[in-house]
């Protein structure tokens, strides 16, 4: 893929949310709409297009972890907060150049989606409960690529918290069918990109059914 | 796979002559009693020590060179020196063995640099023709080639078809005994030690093409290619099921993880992962491993639904608990069959449903008969499992009767009396059968109690009804070998 190509030319070891998100969609990962913007008018813009609330995120390559950064303002309900969220971020200290204005996703199972390339196994995919508990939770499933479609469900069986995929509380159950599309496709990138190192995609949040991945980080190989 | 392989594989599972170097000349050296293992195991074969001092070791004459042997040598077992190991490879190569077994210890597993010098020096003798079980090894077992291993001297000359496939000689030896106790019969077994020629993966090939070879256990520490392992285990498991015990957690190299995923990727995760992805049974342990065997050699429905039957409440509940946790279903019986099971108690107040509660652990034999005929015969399950109590069978009765000046039964003869019934209910419903033999007897005069254990369970075996010691790992074996 040209993006990641380019990072790389570019010496960079990781690539933004924004980039990651397109790999991601291009192998059948359902991910947020989303606008990379730099004035404020781009972003009263990007606000307007989505419609609805959005989440504001400084952009920048080599910032993993932008909740510990303060680089995200959530719920922002119209176009003129989009823009003093805008202001806020770029005004911070050492603050981002380039903001992610993203349609907010209010479902409230959270589910993470990974690729490490293990050095016995090769690229191997993850499965689990995600979240800002996932490293406590430890509820994942692992399975070597290549994935086939029953590997992708079993892995869903697998995890101890399986029935959060179930109708609960009201909530419909996952498309357990698109997820697993997913997870097979997370194991294609780890095939057909050798450059890329790691792949977190944490949370992937069910809007109803439907998963779509809300942060997303790829960590390509250093050489 | 590789035909020349496997035919070499193949002559050295079933010997017709076999060359020792090491020790020969030594009593109780390892050498020489690998050599005493052979000879009180019964190899049928030709035995050739080798020794340049000649001389002879139990009657048999000691060979100055391998050129001298009158006849053919498929299998040399070497436990000479590390550094003297590549000349007498060197001098089985040139005399036509198919392969060897190095004992000898001092290679890779040293982590010394002389040691991986020489763990590629035998690499390459390898490369010239010559198939290497080990080094740091003890070796193969094949009852039907009549070789065993050391210690193993008196495994079972029964062949069955069972293959072990172990980098650790220890578990190789403790598997031996525990087949033969679980009533199961090993086609071959390999100890293979560094593996720097025949490896788990090789040896993975050649047991799923081997002919007599049904069910594939393995113990592996490490695998050079798991990538080849994986697939080779996804190749066979559809046609024979395959067991793995994997220990210890193999190296995520030294790479800084800097995503969640990296590092909750713990080897002990991916390999978890990886050997369900390939359809192999997944154990820790050598206990749990058996129990998996015993479940797939027994359980012809290798299903989920459990009748239990047994003396006394609580191990009921107990059991019950274990089988919730298992994942295992104990069917509650219909009102019919529970009706129909009343009629055969003599005492009110016992629980009909599954578990049944049979109320004293020595209940009469033929309401025992009757009331493991009633549930196989009426009930959906896979099987049942009837637990036996020891301890109250063969002592606390005897000992009342004793009191009362009442003959005794013979001991063993309740346990006895049951193996014909419960062979024919197997045969008659399909549905299938296990015993628990539960032995809390512990005082010294009670050692009668495990000798009855150990007389009668061969007797059940034989007729496909699996042994257990305990009601948990027969609810464990159930699992491990249910189809999902």
């Amino acid at each position: 893929m040209d993006l990641i190509q380019k990072a790389l030319a570019e010496g960079r070891t990781m690539l933004s949310e924004f980039e990651a998100k397109q790999v991601l969609a291009a192998y059948g990962l359902p991910v947020t709409r989303e606008y990379l913007v730099s004035t404020r008018d781009e972003a009263r813009d990007a606000a307007r297009k989505i419609g609805g609330p959005v989440v504001l995120k400084g952009s920048d390559a080599l910032v993993a972890h932008k909740t510990e950064k303060g680089w995200i303002v959530a719920d922002v309900r119209n176009e003129e907060e989009a823009v003093q969220a805008f202001d806020r971020l770029t005004g911070l200290p050492d603050g981002p150049r380039q903001v992610l204005v993203q349609e907010m996703i209010r479902g409230k199972r959270e589910l993470v989606v990974g690729l490490t390339r293990d050095p016995q196994f090769g690229p191997s995919v993850m499965f689990g409960l995600g979240g800002i508990f996932t490293e406590i939770l430890r509820d994942v499933a692992f399975r070597v690529a290549p994935l086939t479609k029953a590997d992708a469900l079993d892995m869903m069986a697998e995890i101890r918290g399986h029935k959060i995929l179930d109708a609960v509380r009201g909530m419909p159950p996952a498309d357990k069918d698109l997820l697993a599309d997913a997870l097979v496709g997370v194991g294609r990138i780890g095939l057909e990109h050798p450059e890329v190192q790691e792949i977190d995609v944490n949370p992937l949040i069910l809007d109803g059914s439907r998963p779509v991945a809300v942060d997303a980080l790829i960590v390509l190989k250093k050489d | 796979m590789d035909l020349i392989l496997q035919q070499k594989l193949n002559r050295m599972f079933s010997p017709r002559g076999i060359a020792f170097f090491g020790g020969v000349n030594t009593p109780a050296s390892f050498g020489h009693l690998v050599l005493l293992s052979q000879m009180r195991y019964g190899y049928q074969g030709r035995l050739y020590p080798v020794s340049e001092k000649g001389g002879t070791v139990a009657g048999v004459p000691i060979l100055k060179s391998l050129a001298e042997a009158d006849g053919p040598v498929d299998l040399a077992a070497v436990s000479v020196p590390a550094s003297a190991v590549p000349e007498v490879l060197r001098q089985c190569l040139a005399n036509g063995v198919a392969g060897v077994q190095v004992h000898s210890s001092g290679f890779g597993e040293t982590g010394e640099a002389e040691g991986r010098r020489l763990q590629d020096e035998l690499k390459a003798i390898a490369n010239q023709g010559l198939r290497i079980i080990g080094p740091n090894c003890f070796g193969l077992h094949s009852p039907a080639g009549g070789i065993t291993v050391l210690p193993g001297s008196d495994f079972s000359k029964e062949p069955g078809g069972l293959a072990l496939i172990s980098q650790s000689g220890g578990v190789a030896t403790d598997f031996g005994y525990e087949a033969a106790r679980a009533g199961l019969r090993i086609s071959k077994a390999a100890s293979f030690g560094n593996g720097v020629d025949v490896d788990a993966a090789t040896l993975l090939e050649y047991f799923a093409h081997d002919p007599e070879t049904k069910v594939i256990a393995a113990y592996i520490e490490g695998v050079p290619d798991a990538g080849r392992f994986l697939e080779l285990l996804k190749a066979t498991t559809p046609r024979k099921p395959v067991v793995v015990w994997k220990a210890g957690l193999t190296p995520l190299g030294r790479r800084a993880a800097q995503s969640h995923t990296g590092s909750l990727a713990g080897a002990a995760d991916l390999w978890t992962g990886a050997l369900r992805q390939a359809g192999a049974v997944s154990v820790q342990g050598l206990d749990e491993m058996m129990d998996a065997l015993v479940g797939l050699h027994y359980f012809r429905n290798r299903g989920s639904r459990v009748a239990l039957v047994g003396g006394g409440g609580a191990i009921g509940v107990y059991s019950s608990d274990l089988a919730y946790r298992h994942g295992l279903d104990l069917p509650a019986f219909s009102e019919e069959t529970q009706a129909e099971l009343r009629r055969h108690f003599p005492t009110p107040g016992n629980s009909m449903v599954n578990p049944l509660d049979t109320g004293t652990p020595v209940l009469d034999l033929k309401i025992l008969k009757n009331i493991c005929r009633i549930v196989l015969e009426r009930e959906p399950v896979d099987l049942l499992l009837v637990i036996l109590l020891l301890r109250p069978i063969e002592r606390e009765i005897n000992n009342f009767m004793t009191m009362m000046g009442l003959p005794v039964p013979a001991a063993g003869s309740y346990l006895e009396a049951l193996v014909e019934p419960l062979a024919g209910l197997r045969g008659e419903t399909g549905k299938d059968v296990a015993v628990v033999l539960d032995n809390r007897a512990h005082l010294a005069q009670d050692i009668e109690v495990e000798a009855v254990a150990r007389r009668v369970a061969p007797l059940f075996q034989a007729r496909g009804i699996a042994v257990f010691s305990d009601a948990k790992r027969a609810l464990g074996a159930v699992r491990l070998a249910r189809r999902s």
